[in-house]
């Protein structure tokens, strides 16, 4: 144990990211169960809406534990949250954490896919515009880029939509495609990955440009020159590992703001996934599977960051002296 | 003034000002160019492309989208702002707060940012919608929600940097209450970055709030979000372009425009930036 | 000139391009590198000594303008040698070690991975397992105690000395024939920069090839020193061997220079003697001596620039008193 525990070891460094996540996440949960606080009067009542029947309502209470003090709550939300019971659904009792883990595949498989264009196309265009400053392809990507990541996603998404679907007929408007079908399934892929991933591509690119610009300039780039290095190793190994750091710290954050999009883009593209599950349920005021679905979402993102600072510490070493406390510390 | 003049030598930078000018006075200014009432209804003219009589067509009521589009910028616009200073108030508040004030209350509200920045913004609005429920007010208070750890952590980075420094250290020797050093020495530091960031934000609370109000759960009509003109116009898309033209149109010239003039912006107050030969 | 120099550099002139015009970094530099000695370059910040240096190894800065004159090794002028065999010869031929070894080593890669690298131009054909096992006895050559754990181990991780005896190490990897030390005690503290003086001057007795040593310590020169070279604004005013630069200096640079130098026979309380006045614009290059306008020796015909030539067997100065 001693071994891994020495100082600036990753393992050390993975644990106490380990133990900073699952804080967060109880926090969060812990927000979760303080929303229904904040609305005045009896809350399983406003969260039914217009729907409200007595029995609805107690159902409701009872099920969400409104009646217990808050600590009890969230521990009891907590323990079953592990145990995967996630509640069931004011409307037709179905079990939450079902209706969750059947959504949330389509939207991982969104997600992913647009991850893995943008990182694929972003990076090489990024490094292309670094080594050919000035050039065509640089040029256009400087405009582009700024476009592309102002534009809201839900924008873009309809624009695609509009232009691939209903005008040029190229791709289908909606679904995810025949469940058996991986091609069809494939072909109902590309344009809402498009949609999702073409914002990031330019933030990518531009991020790999600059941060490999500024990482060409430092000295130690010089003393590889001086030993004769060939210029393309230069950027590939040593500069380009330096430069895709900062990359990777966004894709962390971004991850949210992806999921975000997923969202607006499922909607859009009547894909089935756990942003059209969230917002059909918020629609029905079906508060169980509002909160059991963020709780997932919340819970995926904390690991993707989890994993994001890891990836981060395995690239630059000099990350894994500090240990990231939770709350900024002094 | 200086800044404006280096925020219009640059290309990128001059058409955010204008971008951002003509969403301003589009905004300011709708009652007295508006063709129409936002939501005067024409169904004989329903889906119609633009014409004399309706600029930039119709939408699938017969209202017009020139006009809609005008009032919409009030909300977009008005939203922006209204969270922008809210969250500025509240962030810059907890952040030097928490920056001067007892450990335990510095702990406490950096786990409260940590826990509201867990959350991706648009997960936590709707969370917090499905709670407060929609509507003009409501989407305020919770869109400030989102964004006040960011103003937060800035006000409370620039806070401690000031704090550390000798002069203030004097300048309490010398009897000077905390009041004073407040105002004239962490104040002024703070600014500089909180500009920056709260014009950089203001595309984004466009966004969301545009966002929220294409999924329904943002602002209500008769008020009329650009979000809520996307949405309409998109369940008609194959009947119209029109409608969906417009509002994104007008989301995108709203977000380009505050995003180039705000990255502008802050290359020009950007100290390293101004590197004389 | 000696008859057996490994590198003459004849006549070279170096512009930088600046927004003001063309700054003339070096003008007109002759100068010539034994084989097996160790040649000093002193002279102040902004005498263009690191220039030169960098331009041995054929990598001046990218606002570097027009490049004139003549570097010559085994005949070639290095000038004209296209950029790929340019590229063969750093880190086999030529090395060069860097000013501050803080920013000098990659921060993400391992020291072994490094010192590997570094060597990959001189002995393309061996593998990385003996590479790194060379590199290890290296370190402990330079003075780097549990060498294998320095190996695996990141830049952070080490002491300022440490890094610059690594760099050390990553140059005689190369087993070079001309090593270019850049101020390689700049950086360091005192007391490390007397260990490092030290480990230099006795890995010196080993090393076969030529060390140019560039420095602004005439402490530094003195000690290691075989031939030393005086560069002021761009030009070399002095050249001798070492003990006839400091016994009998024959310019009134070297002469200031050496008076600057701070004398613990001094009384407390002493003014500091300093040279009079700034460097000179090398955009606009004042015609004559260029040490004329801060030399209190000058007269009339310093209005002329006076050439360098030897004023003794071996000797050479540009000043019309020498």
């Amino acid at each position: 144990m001693n071994r891994f525990w020495t100082e600036g070891s990753l393992f050390r460094y993975g644990a106490f990211r380990l133990a900073t996540a699952v804080l967060v996440l109880i926090g969060s949960m812990t927000l979760l169960c303080c929303l229904t606080l904040l609305v005045p009067g009896d809350p399983a009542t406003i969260l039914l809406g217009p729907r409200a029947t007595p029995e609805a309502a107690a159902l409701l209470r009872e099920q969400m534990g409104l009646n217990l003090p808050l600590y009890e709550r969230v521990a009891v939300f907590f323990a079953n949250a592990l145990r995967g019971d996630l509640g069931v659904d004011v409307i037709n009792g179905r079990p939450v954490a079902g209706m969750v883990f059947a959504a949330l595949p389509n939207t991982m498989l969104l997600a992913v896919s647009a991850i893995g264009l943008a990182v694929l196309i972003g990076i090489p265009i990024g490094c292309y515009a670094a080594v050919r400053q000035g050039s065509l392809l640089d040029q256009a990507l400087a405009v582009a880029s700024v476009g592309l990541v102002a534009t809201p996603s839900y924008v873009v998404a309809i624009t695609l939509l509009y232009f691939f679907s209903v005008r040029l007929g190229w791709f289908p408007v909606l679904g995810a495609g025949d469940a058996g079908d991986p091609l069809d399934q494939l072909h109902h892929l590309v344009l809402p990955t498009i949609a999702l991933a073409v914002g990031w591509i330019g933030y990518i690119a531009r991020l790999v440009r600059s941060s490999l610009l500024e990482v060409l300039n430092e000295p130690y780039i010089r003393t590889a020159r001086a030993y004769g290095q060939p210029e393309r190793r230069i950027v590939m190994k040593y500069a380009l590992k330096l430069a895709c750091i900062p990359t990777v710290a966004i894709l962390g954050v971004g991850i949210g703001e992806l999921m975000g999009g997923a969202l607006f883009v499922e909607i859009i593209f009547n894909r089935p996934g756990l942003g059209s599950l969230i917002f059909d349920a918020i629609r029905n005021r079906n508060y169980p599977i509002v909160q059991g679905g963020i709780l997932v979402v919340v819970s995926i993102f904390v690991l993707v960051n989890l994993l994001v600072d890891f990836s981060y510490a395995w690239l630059d070493p000099r990350v894994r002296e500090s240990l990231g406390r939770a709350g900024g510390g002094a | 003034m200086e800044v404006f003049r280096r925020i219009w030598a640059s290309p990128s930078g001059r058409l955010g000002m204008v971008a951002t000018l003509l969403v301003i006075l589009g905004g300011v200014a709708a009652p007295l160019i508006a063709t129409h009432m936002p939501n005067q209804l024409d169904v004989a003219a329903r889906l119609t492309p633009p014409s004399a009589a309706h600029w930039l067509g119709t939408d699938h009521l017969g209202r017009d989208l020139f006009s809609r589009a005008l009032f919409g910028t009030r909300i977009a616009v008005g939203v922006a702002l209204a969270v922008t200073a809210t969250a500025l108030a509240a962030g810059i508040l907890l952040g030097v707060v928490a920056a001067s004030g007892p450990a335990a209350v510095e702990r406490t509200i950096l786990a409260a940012f940590d826990i509201i920045s867990s959350f991706p913004s648009l997960i936590l609005a709707l969370a917090l919608v499905a709670v407060l429920g929609p509507g003009l007010i409501n989407i305020i208070i919770l869109v400030t929600i989102v964004f006040v750890p960011q103003f937060g952590r800035v006000a409370r980075a620039q806070t401690l940097a000031v704090k550390e420094r000798p002069f203030i250290e004097a300048e309490r020797a010398l009897g000077a209450s905390s009041g004073r050093v407040l105002t004239f020495h962490i104040l002024p530091n703070i600014v500089g970055p909180i500009v920056v960031l709260a014009s950089m934000n203001i595309p984004v609370v466009i966004t969301l709030e545009a966002g929220l109000s294409f999924l329904g759960v943002g602002i209500r009509p008769p008020l009329a979000s650009w979000g809520t003109m996307l949405f309409d116009g998109f369940t008609y898309l194959e009947q119209s372009v029109w409608p969906v033209l417009v509002a994104g149109g007008s989301l995108t010239l709203a977000t380009l425009g505050f995003t180039l003039f705000g990255e502008a912006l802050r290359d020009a107050l950007d100290p390293k930036l101004r590197r004389e030969p | 000139m000696s008859a057996d120099a490994l590198v003459k550099i004849e006549n070279l002139s170096v512009d930088f391009s600046t927004a003001k015009g063309a700054l003339h970094v070096l003008r007109d530099v002759s100068l010539s590198i034994p084989r097996n000695r160790v040649v000093g370059l002193v002279g102040e910040s902004g005498s263009g000594k690191s220039t030169l240096a960098l331009a041995l190894l054929g990598l001046l800065p990218d606002n570097t303008g027009r490049v004139a004159g003549r570097i010559e090794l085994d005949g070639e002028n290095l000038l004209d040698t296209p950029p790929e065999e340019l590229q063969k010869l750093r880190g086999g031929r030529i090395a060069m070690i860097f000013q501050d070894p803080m920013t000098a080593l990659n921060p993400v890669f391992s020291i072994g991975t490094q010192l590997v690298d570094a060597q990959r131009n001189r002995h393309p054909k061996i593998g990385r397992r003996e590479l790194l096992k060379r590199a290890g006895d290296m370190l402990k050559r330079v003075g780097i105690s549990n060498p294998e754990a320095r190996l695996a181990a990141y830049p952070h991780q080490l002491s300022g000395g440490m890094r610059q005896r690594v760099m050390i190490a990553m140059a005689l990897l190369c087993e070079p024939d001309i090593l270019i030390a850049d101020e390689p005690t700049t950086a360091l503290d005192v007391t490390i920069e007397a260990q490092i003086v030290k480990l230099i001057g006795d890995l010196r007795a080993d090393f076969s090839g030529s060390i140019v040593l560039v420095s602004h310590s005439l402490g530094l020169i003195s000690e290691l020193c075989d031939e030393v070279a005086v560069m002021y604004a761009g030009k070399v005013v002095e050249s001798a061997p070492t003990k006839n630069l400091f016994g009998n200096p024959r310019h009134p640079y070297t002469l200031a220079l050496l008076a600057c130098e701070i004398d613990p026979e001094d009384e407390p309380g002493e003014p500091l003697t300093t040279i009079k006045g700034g460097l000179p614009d090398l955009i606009d290059v004042p015609k004559g001596c260029i040490f004329a306008a801060r030399c209190p020796s000058r007269f009339d015909r310093c209005a002329e620039e006076p050439p360098l030539r030897d004023v003794e067997a071996g000797h050479r100065s540009a000043c019309w008193l020498a």
